[in-house]
């Protein structure tokens, strides 16, 4: 399953330099895409990842009074959300859409939620801040 | 009709005496100066003469006349034309209401020539509740005239002998002008808004032509005195016979929601308190009902009373007793 | 403007029938103001489209600079002929006048067409004209009673008229006479409102059977 991490240069770069020091490492079926804010993500850009193969979009982004740029990740998490409604209702099971708020030190957060898109019905623990590092998990399903 | 200009309207209704038509018998007692009572009626939802029946012996030597309501709250009744004959078959004067929300002026006037036909004399004209209150939301509506506009044409017909569109009210060139005549009433709000217009609009609608007016039902006496004394500064009472409307109360439930769900009515927190303390809310509420009607009786322009009791046809009787109007004259 | 909105994407899912080949179209018109049917709506349902109807083998998107005109449809003639059937995202106008144009391929309407109305604030539109073809805007201050009263009455208010909200919606809804009423005072024109006006002529309107503008003074 391949998935494409949208991230800003905020918490989005932070917190994946912070993936390493917890000893979690990407899968190779996760590729990354730096944005200065999510707010720079448009509908085009998720969806034509979408039809140029992979599985999954995850936007992360810093926490809702975080943005360096006021409403950037505000503006990123409802043109995901209508992105994610239109999938459903068109009935498109095979293709997701998401977005992740989170802090410089969340890191187990994101790797739950990676490993949550990576193996679906594996949802991510609640208070998966302090969760334990899930296994890598390199296949594709 | 479209060319009628504001000064011909005018003309027909600032004469001070309100012409009345003699073969009504609500009119003819409001031209003899008695306090008249009026009561309402709403029509069963299925062909069902009994439930008639029941309201009919509530209501006879109570009232001197009774509203029929046209498919209030634009839930589907028996017509108010189609009551009305039957009520007049039981020796009932009935008051025709017509809303203009489900018919076009076509069908207003040919069922105005039936009503006329089958005896009907009183009629209510009113805008109508919108269809999406009701049970057919979906429904397409009309409001093809309003009713400042079906005063003035059932107005028109009755005086001058004419269709909305000009032509006389005659079978054939040579044949008699033969119009409907109705004792034509009018609804007043003293309690929508803007408050400062609801007097103009009533004489708006006595320049239109109407005869007599039931006012919205009454529990904040304070301000329905006050749009009184700027109607009675006006003269307006002079030029239409003005009818106080009354809904007893049955509960404090229901008093509630009166004052929160329904347009147009005003409920002071006074009588809310009054009826909460009271031991039983409903004695209190008729009382309160009888105390208004006394009060009505006193004031200046005042020349009746319509009491709503929709579905509580029952009380009325009770409530025109404690107000001293029984028996009600001939 | 006109004002429309994109139907449910799962009934436009629908409502395409068996096709190899399906070719969306867009209006960057008023469509593209009220963004339902402008290019960017195109390409997002297209996207969509693609991935929910695997079954057509292409699925294309463009749009025109106005689909309730001849001359801009002449550019799509290629596109449209090598598609099965075509998905308009203009508003009825458009759909038909591109039914019409391309006789004999199914086209499909993507829209719910609404309204004449105005942008208030960003994301909202409301309806302002009925297109009655009897413009009374200069007897109410420039307020139309038709749209703006639910009941279209032409002497209002009717009593239903509390804290300046109309009773069909209280909440949401103001009472069009009511604004009418504090317009026309502000204008010092309240006698305006003694007037009794008579019954609307509704045969300028769609009452009258559909309805043809001509004007032989441009024709060519």
């Amino acid at each position: 399953m391949k998935l494409l991490l949208l991230h800003c240069t905020e918490s989005g770069q932070k917190v994946l330099a912070r993936l390493p020091q917890i000893g979690y490492r990407l899968p190779s079926t996760v590729r990354t895409m730096e944005l200065k804010c999510t707010g720079r993500i448009n509908e085009e850009l998720l969806l034509s990842s979408l039809e140029d193969g992979f599985d999954a979009v995850l936007v992360v982004g810093c926490h809702r009074e975080n943005c360096r740029y006021l409403d950037g990740n505000l503006r990123a998490e409802r043109r995901v959300q209508r992105i994610a409604r239109m999938l459903a209702d068109a009935g498109v099971m095979d293709k997701k859409v998401d977005m992740l708020l989170v802090g410089p030190d969340e890191g187990a957060k994101l790797a739950a939620r990676i490993a949550a898109f990576l193996a679906p019905g594996a949802e991510p623990a609640a208070g998966a801040e302090t969760a334990s590092v899930p296994a890598q998990s390199g296949g594709k399903k | 009709m479209s060319n009628v200009t504001a000064e011909s309207t005018t003309a027909a209704g600032s004469q001070t005496a309100v012409r009345v038509t003699a073969e009504s018998r609500l009119a003819r007692l409001l031209d003899q100066g008695h306090f008249v009572v009026t009561a309402e009626l709403g029509p069963p939802r299925s062909v069902d003469p009994s439930v008639l029946d029941t309201k009919i012996e509530y209501l006879k030597g109570v009232a001197d006349a009774v509203n029929i309501t046209d498919n209030q709250t634009a839930i589907v009744r028996i017509s108010s034309i189609g009551t009305a004959t039957y009520l007049m078959s039981r020796g009932m004067e009935p008051i025709v209401q017509m809303t203009c929300r489900d018919r076009n002026r076509l069908a207003i006037q040919a069922d105005l020539l039936g009503a006329s036909l089958n005896g009907v004399k009183n009629l209510l004209c009113l805008t109508g509740d919108h269809q999406s209150f009701g049970n057919h939301p979906e429904a397409k509506q009309v409001y093809d005239i309003d009713s400042l506009q079906l005063i003035y044409m059932v107005r028109q017909m009755r005086d001058n002998g004419i269709f909305q569109c000009g032509e006389e009210i005659r079978n054939s060139k040579k044949a008699n002008v033969l119009p409907p005549r109705f004792f034509i009433g009018g609804a007043a709000n003293p309690f929508a808004e803007p408050l400062e217009w609801r007097v103009f609009r009533l004489e708006k609608k006595i320049n239109a032509g109407i005869d007599f007016v039931q006012t919205q039902c009454i529990y904040d006496m304070d301000v329905f005195s006050r749009w009184m004394e700027m109607v009675v500064k006006r003269g307006l009472h002079k030029r239409v016979k003005i009818l106080a409307g009354v809904t007893p109360i049955r509960s404090l439930g229901m008093l509630r929601y009166m004052k929160e769900s329904v347009a147009g009515v005003t409920v002071p927190d006074s009588l809310l308190g009054r009826i909460a303390d009271a031991e039983v809310a409903r004695e209190e509420g008729l009382k309160f009902c009888a105390e208004q009607i006394r009060q009505f009786q006193k004031m200046e322009g005042i020349a009746g009373v319509h009491i709503m009791a929709i579905e509580w046809e029952k009380a009325v009787r009770g409530i025109v007793e404690a107000a001293g109007l029984l028996p009600r004259p001939d | 403007m006109i004002v429309a909105e994109q139907k449910p994407i799962k009934d436009i899912v629908a409502m395409i029938p068996e096709a190899s080949s399906l070719l969306v179209v867009g209006c960057d018109t008023c469509v593209t103001v009220c963004m339902a049917g402008g290019i960017k709506e195109v390409n997002a349902l297209t996207s969509v489209l693609r991935m929910a109807r695997k079954d057509i083998a292409r699925i294309e998107g463009t749009s025109v600079e106005r689909q309730c005109d001849r001359e801009f449809l002449e550019e799509l003639e290629e596109s449209v002929q090598a598609a099965d059937a075509v998905l308009s995202m203009a508003c009825g106008a458009g759909v038909q006048m591109l039914s019409d144009y391309f006789e004999g391929k199914i086209v499909l309407p993507a829209l719910n067409t609404l309204f004449m109305g105005s942008n208030e604030e960003a994301g909202y539109w409301m309806e302002r004209c009925l297109g009655c073809g009897d413009c009374v805007l200069d007897l109410t201050g420039g307020i139309c009673p038709r749209t703006r009263c639910s009941k279209g009455l032409m002497n209002g208010p009717c009593g239903g008229s509390e804290g300046g909200k109309c009773e069909v919606d209280p909440e949401n809804l103001e009472c069009g006479w009511n604004l009418i009423y504090n317009r026309l005072k502000a204008l010092n024109r309240l006698d305006s409102m003694m007037e009794i006006r008579p019954p609307q002529n509704w045969s300028t309107s769609h009452d009258g059977g559909p309805r043809r503008l001509i004007r032989e003074d441009v024709k060519l």
